[in-house]
Parts: C-alpha cells; structure tokens; sequence
C-alpha cells in the first residue's frame, strides 16, 4: 500500500517535470535587463535604489500568463511593442488560447530577438479555472510558497562600529549585521500572503514596544486576494498602489529614461499590489479594495503608518506649534538621531480611482483622488529652492488620466491638481510605425509649486516639480541582427533645485546600436550624453555660480555563451564629465564569467577602475542572489572582484553565497564618516537561503 | 659620463608613465604582435603564451619561440625569450617561458608556466609568472603574478580576446605600495579575407590612462607578411615583416617613438612537425 503511494507520487512528480520541461524558462539576467531598462542613476535625490530595483525584480519574478493577460498587463513588461500587444491579443481571440511558448514563433511582429527577451517573464497556462478548486487545494497548491533568509556584512571594521573617541561619539547602535527575512505565499490572480522583516547593518535588534520596535527594525505583511466575486482585488496590511501615469501614485516601479527608449516611457496602471520589498517608505498600510463592474474599476484604499520624519528647527516665538523637518525615505535607524527621527509622524492617506475601460481595452479614463494628512505639520528646511514644497498637514490632489488607442498610436497622459493650486501633467504618444520603427514622444509640465507625495511620474527629476520637458524616443530594427535605439530629451527647471541656485535647463541624448549576430550572442555600444547646470563655487567670490556640466558615458558590452553551461560577459564603461576647469575622465572595464552545472552555479567578476571622482563616478551592475541587487558606484582606482555560487541543496531548498572584495589603490581609507574604514579594501560577503515549502 | 646620461634615462623611463610600459607589465611579445601595435589579445599562435595564454590552446604542433627586443637602440632596455609550447590531448596546451630584460643595474627575469584549453569555441587560458626584479645594490625581490586569458569566435571571422594579467596584484615591496601592474585587455580581431586580419585592442593598466591599440596584417604571399600598427599608450608606430619557410617563421618589426627614436623586434618561431611513421 504505502509503496503504490509513493509510485503515484513518483508519477505525479514526473509529471509535473515533464510538463515544466515544455520551454526551459530562462532565469532572469538581472545586469542585461538593468542594463536595458534603466538609465544612469542619479543620487541627486537619495533613493535606496537597491529597494527600488528589488521592488521591480518582485515584480518581475511572478510570471505573466500570457493567455489571461490583459493588455494593460502585456504593456508592464516593457518588453512588447503595442503593436505586438495588439497581435497578441488578436491571435488568441482567433486561435483561442496559446498551448504553447513555441506558439509565440506563428504570431506576427514577434522576432526571435524579442520573444527570447520575453521568455523569462511570461508563462503559459492551458488549464481551466482555479476557482474550480478548494481554497485548501489551491492553498497547497500554491504557485510561490517560499521562506527566504538572507545575511549581509562587511567584513572590515567601519567606524560606526567602534569605540567612540575624537570630535564625533556618534557610534551605531546596534551590529554590522544585516538581516532579511520573507516569507510569501502566493498564486498569481488568486492570493498573496506574506511577511517580510528586515534590519538593516547598525541598527539594533530590541523589543521595546514603547518605541514600536519589535526585534527586526522594520516588518511589513500583506493578504490580498484577487477576482472574488466582484473583486477585482482586496488588500490588507502593506500595499502599493499605481494608477494613470503615476503622476500622484506611483508604487515603486518609476523605470525611467534607458536604453529601452519606447516602452518603459509609459507607465502602466497596476492597481493594487502587494509590499514586498524591505522598501522602507513609498508605501501604505491599511486596506485597499478594487471592484469591477462591467467596464467600470473601482478602488478605494485607505492607510495609516507612522512615518520617518526629522526634527524641524525652532519656531522663532511661538513655542507650542511642533514642526516637523522634512520625511526621510532613507529606512536606516542606526545612530541615536535616526532612531529618534524613526516614526515620529503619522500620515494618513484616504483616496481613490475610477477607471472606466471598454471592453476592447483599446481605450480607458479614470480619475484619482488623494488625500493625505499628517499629525504632525511638516516644515521644510527653510532654503530657496524649498520655497514650494509641501509644508503644512494636509495635501489634496485629485487626478485625470487617459489611455487611448487608435491604430497603432497609443496615446496617453495624466493631469493633476495638488491642493495649494499647483498644477502637473505628462501626455505622450507611442507610435509603431511599421514592424521595423517605433516612436515615442512625452511631454510634461508640473508646476514649480505642484506637490505629489507619491508620484513618479516620467521626468528628470524624482519629485515631478518645477520640470517641464519634452522627450523622442525611438527604435530602429535595422533588420534581424541590428537594433539602433535613441532618445532625445530636453528639460527646464523654472526654479531652484537643490545644489542650482537659479532656474536652470538641460539636455540629454543616448545612443545604443545593439548587434545579434547568433542566437547566442550580443554585442552593443551606447553613447549617452547630458547637460545640466549645477552650482560652481569660484574661490574669493562669496557667492556660487551656476555653470553648465557636460557629462559623457560609453558603453561596451559584448555577451556571448559559447557552451551551453559557459556564459563570458565583456565590458568597457568610460565616463567624462567637465564643469569649468578640466574634465575629469573615468574608465572601468570588467570580464565576467558564468557556469552552470546541474545544481550549481557559479558566476564571477574581475574588474579594474580608474575613476578622477565622483562626478565621473561608473555605475556597473552586477550579478546577485535573487531578489537582491547591486549596482555599485565607482570612484577611485583600484580593482573589484566577485564571486557568487549557487547551490541547489535539496528539491527544496537553494543557497547562495556571494563574496565582494574591492581593492583601492592610493587612498588609505575608504568612505567616509561612519561608514569609514581604515585600510584599502572592502569585502562584502552576502549568504541567502530559500526554502520552497 | 655616457654610461651615466643612459642609467639616468634609464631611470627616467622606469619612473616615468608611458615609455615605462616596457617592464614587469606584460609587454607585447614576438614581433607579430609588435608590428600590429601591440594588438594581439585575440591571436591565436605561439606568442599567446605571453600575450593571451588562451591562444595557444590553437595551435596543433608543439613550437618553440625566440626573441630579442630592443628599445630605443639602448642596450640596457633589451629583453630577451625563449618559448615553448606543447599540445597535449589531456592536460591541454602547455606552454613554458622564460624572459630576461634590463643590463647590469636593473633587471627582471620571469619563469612562466601556462595552460590553455579549447572548449568548444572558447579558448581559455591560465598562466603564472614568477618575476623577479634585480637593481644593483638595492638587492632583487620575487613576486607571483597570475593572469587568465579568454578568446573566442563570435561570429566566423570575428574574434574577441581578454586577458588579465596579474590578477592577484602581486606586491614588490612596501614602499609606496609597489605592486607588479595589474593590466586588463579586450579587443576584437577581424579577418577580413583569407589575407587582410584587423586588430583592435584597449588595454588599461589599473595604474595608467588607457592605451588603445590597432593593426593590419597583409599576407602578400603565403610566405611573406607584412603588418602595420600604433599604440595611443606609448604613443608609436609600428611597422613589420614576417617570413616563414619550412618550419621557420622568422619576424622583425620596428617601432617608430617620436621622443626616443626607433625600436627594433626580433623573432623566431619554430613548429616541430610530427613524424610520418613508416
């Protein structure tokens, strides 16, 4: 008896292993696909990228199944042309469902180029309704159930960590441990459930609940279930939410300006989704729900989270009113002052959208509204170029957007108003003009005072403030091997920003010329150019100019695999920037080598940098453990290494290891402040387990 | 006095950026890819063993190598080597090589062992040097640089080449961190037709401004080469002629330094043919 048990669940188990072995799905090169799909970043504004692009990778790693998407999901990849899109969606409305991924090769409009680009990211599923099983079945059943656990630490000692002495005693508080745990369990278009809790490297592990610490600095969980009844989805606990243009809320997926110059330019309207990052702001806690009736999208969500927020400074006579400074996003509470900052606000948020689309989907039009107010009032640091920020409780902005498809022109945009007044709007066409050409054109105007708390939408600039801008983007397929992409894009500032004291405009423009010639192999250079002003400070004259800064990068990339378990990336990155004075260069190139076998695989880097400063500064990503990310900044000369192993341990369980070292030459320490450390190198060491349930 | 002006410049060169690319960094060897410039990350022949290891995986006969190089007609920047490769079907191409550059103040020697595999249409090559500097009463120090080397056929015709030499950063002595140069190459050779080859190469030293390099080689006969080439690193001009008879490949090439004059390459190449058995 218990033997014929084990040969059903032998069979089954077979089963199931044939049926995956359909088309292969690749993993997901998460340094091709950055290369892609972002732009250079830009720290002007501190956002955690590293959050950012992991919030993107969650995203990414739940496959779309192509024969229940809709459109408005097709288009999120960023991967598929609305021409393809609509191809798509023609062939299966024809032929009824894909049976297959190979099916992809009969549709018109998808290359090999492309479909292979699709391969990662897209699923097929024949079977019939889900909502057929119990909840007990398809809890089992479940898609994604994994616990995830991973450690990081630098190995050299940093100066936080250190006996206080000299000018500062500022020391963190807690280990130069960095811990992160997930849990989620989940089934696309069903249910998600998750947990994610995460400290990062100097704070402490306490349980204080007086100060709302409870052992991991940060937790965050979610439950949201999707199409019950007339649903179309319901969340509790931590949530994102994106709609329109993402001009007042945007959750985290602002890809911008790259070397993909049609696609990505266009946000999509993903409604509600699950937090799962350790993105520790940019999201809401509480509960949204979206209801569908005919064509007609409902949300309403409402949230309540106590927020980061500095001390602001002294009133000068009225001593009763509390400010605040400004919100901090940074999610790192490791000295005294950040752990006092650390929830000091409460921010609630009420709002909602309509969107009315037709069945079709060929055009929608909604409307969003949201209102937030914090208990505390919010006070900027009192500089010029803060002079239209929001300050004050409350905030009301109400929201119109569009999508509408005709031919092969989808036209689009959102416009808003911020409650003092102020005034933002994005409008933009894409245009596929044949198979072979796909144009682009975005124009946006937000106001110097127009005020989004969560929004970002396409622009320059990460608040859309004070920015008006108009970009062309456009992709050539210069037959089956060549693709030639460009963007051109112009931007003024009529105010102040931060560190341009004078209203100020700009230019940028980038090239990639990208060549296939074999299945498996890829070769592109990328020029990018951009101009912006910045301030310049002369010495004797007390006063900062604003000067214009001239900024060149190139890009050499070739990937070619010449074995099926050898994968070789070769890459040249050169920089220069120059304001007045001379111009500062910078070079990195680096070889990297992956090889796969049966259940282990091992990638590693060898790189060499020779970089004047930080304005030249390379951003060059690399390979991670999933669901984590780098793209580190390079300044200085020196060499930086890595290695990273993956191991399958059991049918259930996966383990990474990644080691980083980098090695400068000429300088004694390496980053400043508390992140300093005495001696030439850094290594960081990385380790993540997976357990599939 | 004369003796004294050379040592002096000797040691302007030594210290000095450009012209000091000569030394203990991999200089180009064989006068193949002198005459290209330089350019020889993605050759495959005999002189790979110190340019690019991973091309000897190539070769099919073992072969034996000669040179002397002189730069700048002075007699204590001479170097000279001896090479030898040998094809095995286990351990892969092995390849052995010793140089020795400098005169009676300054010199370096270096011993190197190298293996290169072919894998499909990827060549991979690993080597390890064991260097050591002498100056005259300042007594000599060793090092061990290691460096691996990759070339590969994109597309028939199209080649890339990298190789990183020195990878483990070997120190020389404390004093101001003095380390043997760590220096990376890519590059891309062309054949254009069965007689016309395009090289192009960048190379950066972690410690220098990034050189780039390029060449032509044009086989006019099957017996007679001639190649031309410049480096934006030492800022020169190269020119060369190679002929080969019976088993002998015999190259010289010149290279042209507007500040320092002329260079002169010297190599022999030797391809021991296996015996017919009777």
């Amino acid at each position: 008896m218990r033997s014929r048990f084990w040969l059903v669940f032998l069979i089954l188990g077979l089963k199931q292993f044939v049926a995956a072995q359909e088309v292969a799905r690749p993993p997901i090169d998460v340094e091709l696909m950055v290369q892609e799909l972002f732009a250079q970043q830009d720290d002007e504004n501190a956002i955690a990228y590293e959050d950012l692009y992991e919030n993107l990778l969650q995203y990414y790693r739940q496959p779309l199944d192509l024969n229940r998407a809709s459109r408005e999901e097709l288009r999120s990849l960023w991967l598929l042309s609305e021409g393809q899109i609509s191809a798509l969606l023609q062939h299966i409305q024809d032929n009824g469902r894909l049976i297959s991924l190979y099916e992809l090769q009969t549709i018109p409009g998808f290359d090999l180029l492309s479909i292979r680009r699709l391969l990662p990211f897209v699923t097929v599923q024949t079977l019939g309704q889900i909502g057929q099983r119990t909840w007990q079945e398809r809890l089992k059943n479940a898609d994604t159930h994994t616990l995830l656990l991973r450690y990081d630490r630098t190995l050299q000692q940093r100066r936080g960590y250190t006996p206080p002495e000299g000018r500062s005693m500022t020391r963190y508080l807690g280990s130069p441990d960095k811990y992160l745990l997930r849990y989620r369990l989940s089934q696309p278009k069903d249910f998600s459930f998750g947990v994610t809790a995460e400290k990062d490297a100097g704070e402490a592990f306490t349980w204080n609940p007086g100060q709302r610490q409870y052992g991991f600095d940060f937790l965050s969980a979610h439950a949201q279930l999707y199409d019950r009844g007339a649903f179309k989805t319901i969340a509790l606990g931590d949530y994102q939410l994106q709609f329109g243009q993402g001009l007042l809320l945007s959750s985290g997926l602002g890809v911008g300006k790259g070397s993909e110059t049609i696609t990505t330019i266009r946000r999509s309207q993903l409604g509600i989704r699950p937090h799962t990052s350790s993105l520790e702001s940019n999201f809401f806690r509480g509960g949204a729900a979206t209801h569908r009736w005919r064509g007609l999208e409902s949300t309403l969500f409402l949230s309540s989270r106590r927020v980061d927020a500095s001390l602001g400074e002294d009133l000068a006579e009225d001593t009763t009113l509390f400010t605040l400074g400004g919100l901090q996003t940074s999610g790192l509470h490791r000295t005294p002052t950040e752990l006092a900052n650390r929830q000091r606000a409460r921010e609630q948020v009420l709002g909602g959208n309509i969107t009315y689309r037709n069945p079709s989907q060929t055009y929608s039009i909604g409307l969003t509204a949201v209102h937030t107010a914090f208990n505390l009032t919010l006070q900027q640091r009192t500089e010029p170029y803060n002079l239209f920020a929001f300050s004050g409780t409350r905030n009301t902005a109400v929201g119109l957007h569009y999508s509408y498809l005709w031919q092969n022109l989808n036209f689009f945009g959102e416009s808003a108003r911020s409650g003092n007044g102020g005034l933002g709007t994005v409008n933009g066409v894409l245009v596929s003009l044949s198979e072979k050409v796909e144009v682009a054109l975005v124009y946006r105007y937000y106001a110097r005072n127009f005020q989004t708390l969560y929004g970002a939408a396409f622009g320059e600039g990460s608040p859309n403030q004070n920015e008006s801008g108009l970009y062309t983007g456009v992709k050539l397929k210069l037959g089956n091997r060549w693709q030639l992409t460009g963007y051109y894009d112009r931007f003024s500032f009529p105010w102040l920003r931060y560190r341009i004291d004078a209203p100020s405009s700009g230019e940028e423009y980038l090239l990639r010329l990208q060549f296939m010639p074999s299945k498996t192999t890829l070769l592109y250079g990328q020029y990018q150019y951009e101009r912006k002003a910045r301030n310049e400070s002369i010495a004797g004259e007390p006063l900062s100019q604003v000067t214009e800064t001239n900024a060149h990068r190139f890009l050499l990339l070739l990937d070619v695999s010449p074995l099926p378990s050898l994968r070789l990336r070769s890459r040249v990155q050169a920089s220069q920037f120059q304001q007045s004075g001379p111009a500062r260069t910078g070079y990195f190139t680096a070889q990297d080598a992956s090889w796969e076998y049966n259940y282990t695989r091992l990638s590693a880097r060898y790189a060499l940098f020779d970089i004047d400063d930080y304005d030249t500064r390379i951003y060059a990503p690399e390979q991670d453990v999933p669901y984590a990310f780098s793209i580190p900044a390079f300044s200085g000369r020196g060499t930086h290494v890595y290695l990273l192993a993956q191991q399958r341990l059991t049918r259930s369980l996966d383990f990474w290891v990644k080691l980083s070292h980098t090695h400068y030459r000429g300088q004694s320490t390496v980053s400043t402040g508390l992140e300093q450390i005495n001696g030439p190198r850094r290594t960081d060491v990385r380790v993540q387990a997976r357990y599939r349930f | 006095m004369q003796h004294l002006l050379r040592v002096s410049l000797l040691l302007i060169l030594l210290f000095c950026s450009f012209p000091g690319k000569g030394q203990i960094n991999n200089a180009a060897v064989g006068s193949r890819a002198i005459g290209l410039g330089g350019a020889a990350v993605t050759l495959p022949d005999l002189w790979a063993l110190s340019n690019n290891p991973a091309g000897m995986a190539a070769l099919k006969e073992p072969a034996l190598g000669a040179y002397a190089h002189n730069r700048f007609s002075l007699k204590e920047l001479t170097t000279v080597g001896l090479l030898a490769v040998l094809p095995s079907s286990r351990w892969g191409t092995v390849g052995l090589d010793v140089q020795r550059f400098g005169g009676e103040y300054y010199n370096e020697q270096r011993l190197g062992i190298g293996l290169a595999h072919q894998l499909g249409v990827v060549r991979l090559g690993l080597k390890a040097d064991l260097l050591q500097v002498r100056v005259k009463e300042w007594g000599s120090r060793k090092a061990v640089a290691l460096s691996l080397g990759g070339q590969s056929e994109l597309v028939p015709g199209l080649t890339f080449g990298a190789h990183i030499y020195n990878l483990n950063q070997a120190k020389l002595a404390e004093f101001q961190d003095e380390r043997v140069p760590t220096v990376m190459k890519m590059g891309l050779s062309y054949q254009a037709s069965t007689k016309v080859l395009l090289v192009a190469e960048a190379e950066k030293e972690l410690e220098h401004p990034v050189a780039m390099k390029g060449g032509i080689e044009y086989q006019v006969l099957p017996a007679l080469t001639l190649r031309t080439g410049f480096n934006s690193g030492t800022r020169a001009g190269t020119a060369g002629v190679e002929v080969s008879f019976k088993q002998f490949q015999v190259a010289y090439a010149v290279g042209a330094q507007h500040q320092l004059g002329l260079s002169n390459y010297l190599s022999v190449g030797y391809v021991l043919q296996k015996r017919e058995q009777p």
